[in-house]
């Protein structure tokens, strides 16, 4: 169709030569038969007619008139714009924020959860999970169960496993923290990775016993090992254990954007290390469907996995960690939906300008009606002159939606999301995106206003114009403005509830002085650390050293002790008295005089002492428990003394409870309201551990003496690193909650976002409306009608649809924010206040919006209206 | 897209669908021709009964392509000038029979009617 267009000017010269050979054989013929050659012509020209005009009946034949149509159209709807600027900039502006908020939106949407898989033959990869019997959760399978599982699929094409973990990378190079991959020896190929120089992974070195290898990745070879061709059987040292490096390979993606690995190591097959937890990755055999495969799993994997759990695998579809976490997933989701809502909302206020614009130009358009242009060609006309604002308000949105991913840097939205914010690029899939927004918002926005514009009777609207007869008034904007009032109210109900559920983690209590602690994470390079000695000497040195530090009043080591901390004791549990529970606390190691220095009160018996430490691992563990677990299990008994096992990946250790402490923020401020998140366990901290939190406790007043205790550090040994954990607790917790703010702050600038189109839809709607009638409320008042009473009932009108929209807004709210929950602490998703006060609110903004052009047609003066028209 | 061609010649062009006809006809019985030859064809045919205003040819012969009724190829011509050599396609043949019976059976009902009309 298009080529036709392209090849016009081509057929035109084809069709001249044509009609040229025509008349000269033509002439020919009657040069033959006797004429004069000038005469000849002459009747051969006769003959043929009009060339010209056949030419352009050819011309017209294979254009396309609705093309030449559409173009026509655009440069009128430009002229048309230009003409009405307050208008245009008003939707442009509107749309633009629409438009730019949603773009922004999607593309942290699309860097996080819509990464594609970085696997060979990715279609048809499935991952492979365990299920528990008991509550259908997800967990990963522990590494034995994936190996078990794999040759007895049929359905399965073959299956590799993986697992990462952060470590501690040493050596000569100093030391630095790395994720290592540990991998079945057929994942690295999988995931599109080659060997560079040495070997890939072989089944041998997954064997116990076997000589622990390493893979490294190019970056890090070039990085840390300047890319140096000698590299190849060196011994590295990760976490402690000497690994011999085999191989360098390309790079692997991850599925998840900002997991980078660098080292790669063989997932052991046998062993207590085979019994931890891996990720399988299967890739299904062609034409076999997950729910066929998943039966297949379920009835050959049922039995009870290593720490004693009834399970079954599952194969789940491949998501990426930032899908897997749900309340991360969730978050994005409702804000996907939140701008997706707020872009309607831009839309729906559109369409109501276009629609009072419209009747603005009842005149114009009966004229054009009147003329003998077709409903359609007017309809389409005022679609065109929408797309031709929408495209505009596109080009707006990208700039919006530029400056808004700078803002979300800003807000620090957590720091695994943080550092992915940062590498977005408004890139060629974006863009489209946008363009894509725009051409259904132009549709959408611009179909009512089309279809009501063109439906306008030239005669009765001509004669409506003259303003001798009352305007019937249609129902589109009350309409616009009850859909617009419901959608609002949901953003709003909803940006409350995140509120309030994150002013609820700040405000409650972190129980222990957050602002007065430092801390530190310090892991000792193992191979200049060997000897428990060594350790205990630097430590002690440190001590020493950091308590002479201005300000520093008390010194303290932990392990997973500096709030908020994510190491979790997890399994069966069993009291002495008999009580069982599947169970999960927050585990903190620490040393003596820990609580006085955290600040954590004490509730009960007694913290741990320097006897604590040496207690021979035959007895029970001292433990010290929060408020909250005690509640739990021994509410009206004395804890002290009772006894508990807690059986974790098949290894049961005992424990007996030597203290009360009071519920301190162990898990984040964000656990806040939650009972069973409180669950925490205080075990004593061995003196000499490699890996070790140095906490201080600094008087009131005194600022954290950072770059101090840096120095101090570096004074006993600059090979240990202090990295950036350095940071006050207050600080670790605002980090801990930068993702919650994130989240608050853009729901609210929704939110906000929303009342103010409402706002401003309501009073163009209301002043169009008033408009219309000024020589109606003219009349009415130099009949004798009291202003105020005029007043009373405009206002009534204006609200009924205001009412309306909130009502259907409540039941939506009401129906939808349960699907937020999962990010909801401490508040219900039908939190009365924010129920109550949203519509109050948005009520109230309705009454001010309707009230301004109310007033200002009520005060004017009956004659001068009358005069003026 | 046919749709939209030409719909102001289709209205006052009352020949075009006998010229169609005539077209195909000719293309169907003696094959390829470029445009002068079938404006001689058809004079030929009507015996000059019908004078042709031969341009009008050319329209006829591009609505028929646009339809995929007939087919063109760059040849040349007597007098070894460029010509479009124009051929019915297989479809062309088709509608040329639809046109023909069409034909016949309105030619025939307004003959009878014709003959009848003077009994009354």
């Amino acid at each position: 169709m298009f080529g036709r267009l392209w090849r016009r000017r081509r057929v035109d010269d084809d069709t001249r030569a044509e009609i040229d050979s025509h008349i000269e054989l033509l002439t020919d013929r009657f040069i033959r038969s006797g004429m004069a050659p000038a005469e000849a012509r002459a009747a051969a020209t006769r003959q043929f007619g009009n060339a010209t005009w056949h030419r352009e009946q050819i011309h017209t034949m294979n254009g396309i008139r609705w093309m030449d149509e559409l173009w026509q159209d655009m440069r009128w709807s430009v002229r048309s714009i230009r003409h009405r600027p307050t208008l245009a900039a008003a939707v442009i502006v509107t749309l633009g924020l629409g438009i730019g908020s949603n773009t922004a939106m999607f593309s942290v949407v699309q860097a996080t959860l819509l990464q594609p898989l970085p696997y060979r033959d990715a279609d048809r990869v499935v991952y492979v999970r365990s299920r528990s019997a008991e509550d259908q959760s997800l967990t990963d399978a522990a590494a034995e169960d994936l190996q078990r599982w794999a040759p007895l699929l049929t359905t399965v094409d073959r299956m590799e496993a993986r697992r990462w973990k952060s470590v501690l990378l040493t050596g000569g190079e100093g030391a630095t923290r790395v994720r290592l991959l540990e991998v079945s020896v057929g994942y690295l190929d999988s995931a599109g990775s080659r060997v560079l120089s040495g070997r890939g992974l072989h089944p041998d070195d997954t064997r116990p016993g076997a000589t622990p290898v390493a893979l490294i990745s190019e970056r890090l070879w070039r990085s840390r090992y300047g890319a140096r061709a000698d590299l190849l059987g060196r011994t590295i040292t990760i976490d402690a254990a000497a690994r011999v490096i085999v191989g360098i390979t390309t790079d692997i993606r991850s599925d998840t954007p900002g997991l980078r690995f660098m080292v790669f190591a063989a997932l052991p097959t046998g062993g207590d290390a085979a019994k931890e937890r891996a990720l399988g990755v299967a890739w299904l055999k062609p034409d076999v469907t997950r729910e066929a495969a998943n039966a297949e799993l379920q009835s050959v994997s049922a039995s009870v996995d290593a720490s004693g759990r009834a399970h079954t695998g599952t194969f789940e579809e491949p998501r990426n960690l930032f899908w897997r976490l749900s309340e991360f997933r969730t978050s994005q989701l409702a804000l996907m939906a939140g701008v997706s809502l707020l872009l309607v909302i831009a839309c729906v206020n559109v369409a109501s300008l276009l629609l009072g614009a419209g009747q603005g130009r009842a005149m114009e358009l009966a004229l054009r009606r009147a003329l003998g242009a077709s409903r359609f060609r007017v309809a389409r006309q005022m679609l065109v002159e929408s797309l031709v604002l929408a495209l505009v308000s596109g080009a707006l949105g990208l700039a919006v939606a530029w400056s808004t991913l700078q803002f979300f840097v800003a807000l620090e939205p957590g720091i695994q999301l943080q550092t992915q914010l940062e590498t977005i690029r408004l890139d060629a899939g974006i863009v489209g995106y946008t363009i894509a927004v725009a051409l259904v918002t132009a549709v959408v926005c611009g179909v009512v206003p089309a279809l009501r514009g063109s439906a306008t009777e030239p005669r009765t609207t001509l004669v409506e114009g003259s303003g001798r007869t009352a305007t019937r008034q249609s129902g589109w904007p009350r309409a616009f403005v009850a859909v617009e009032v419901a959608l609002s109210l949901v953003l709003l109900i909803g940006a409350g509830l995140v509120a309030r559920s994150f002013l609820q983690m700040r405000l409650s209590d972190a129980g222990f002085a957050a602002d007065r602690v430092l801390g530190v994470q310090i892991a000792l390079p193992p191979d200049r650390y060997r000897a428990p000695e060594q350790r205990a000497a630097f430590f002690d040195d440190l001590r020493a050293r950091a308590s002479r530090l201005p300000g520093v009043t008390a010194v303290g080591f932990g392990y997973g002790a500096m709030p908020p901390t994510d190491f979790v004791a997890q399994g069966a549990f069993e009291a002495d008295d008999g009580q069982r529970a599947d169970f999960q606390a927050y585990l903190s190691h620490v040393s003596p005089g820990y609580f006085e220095l955290m600040g954590i009160p004490l509730v009960a018996g007694s913290g741990f002492e320097a006897r604590h430490l040496e207690a021979s691992s035959a007895s029970d563990i001292p433990v010290v428990i929060s408020s909250s677990l005690r509640r739990r299990f021994w509410d009206s008994a004395n804890p002290i003394g009772a006894g508990f096992r807690l059986t974790e990946r098949g290894r049961t250790r005992r424990y007996r409870v030597l203290g009360v402490a009071g519920d301190a923020s162990g898990g984040g401020l964000s656990r806040a309201n939650c009972p069973k998140c409180q669950w925490q366990l205080y075990v004593p901290l061995p003196a000499n551990r490699q890996y070790t939190e140095v906490l201080l406790r600094l008087a009131d007043g005194a600022p954290p003496p950072t770059a101090a205790l840096r120095v101090a550090i570096a004074d006993i040994d600059p090979s240990v690193p202090s990295d950036e954990s350095l940071r006050t607790a207050e600080v670790s917790l605002h980090r801990f909650l930068a993702t919650a703010r994130f989240r608050a702050a853009l729901f609210g600038g929704f939110a906000a976002l929303a009342v103010a189109l409402v706002a401003f839809g309501l009073l163009a709607v209301v002043y169009h409306s008033v408009k219309q009638r000024t020589r109606e409320i003219g009349i009415r008042i130099a009949l004798g009608a009291r202003p105020s009473q005029m007043r009373r009932q405009m206002l009534a009108h204006g609200l009924r649809p205001v009412i309306a929209g909130l009502v259907a807004g409540l039941l939506l709210a009401w129906l939808v924010t349960r699907t937020i929950a999962t990010f909801l602490l401490g508040i219900s998703p039908t939190d009365p206040l924010v129920f109550f006060a949203s519509p109050a609110l948005l009520a109230v903004v309705a009454v001010a919006a309707i009230l301004g052009p109310v007033l200002q047609a009520t005060r004017l003066n009956p004659v001068d209206v009358l005069r003026s028209e | 897209m046919a749709k939209g061609l030409g719909t102001d010649a289709d209205k006052a062009d009352v020949l075009q669908g006998t010229l169609d006809l005539m077209v195909l006809q000719a293309l169907a019985s003696m094959g390829p021709l470029h445009g002068y030859g079938l404006a001689r064809r058809i004079e030929q045919i009507s015996d000059d009964l019908l004078k042709l205003n031969e341009g009008t040819v050319y329209a006829a012969l591009m609505r028929l392509q646009h339809r995929r009724w007939i087919s063109a190829t760059w040849g040349a011509s007597e007098n070894n000038r460029k010509a479009k050599f124009y051929a019915i396609t297989r479809t062309g043949r088709r509608q040329l029979a639809r046109y023909t019976s069409n034909w016949e059976r309105i030619s025939g009902v307004i003959g009878r009617l014709l003959r009848t009309a003077g009994s009354h």
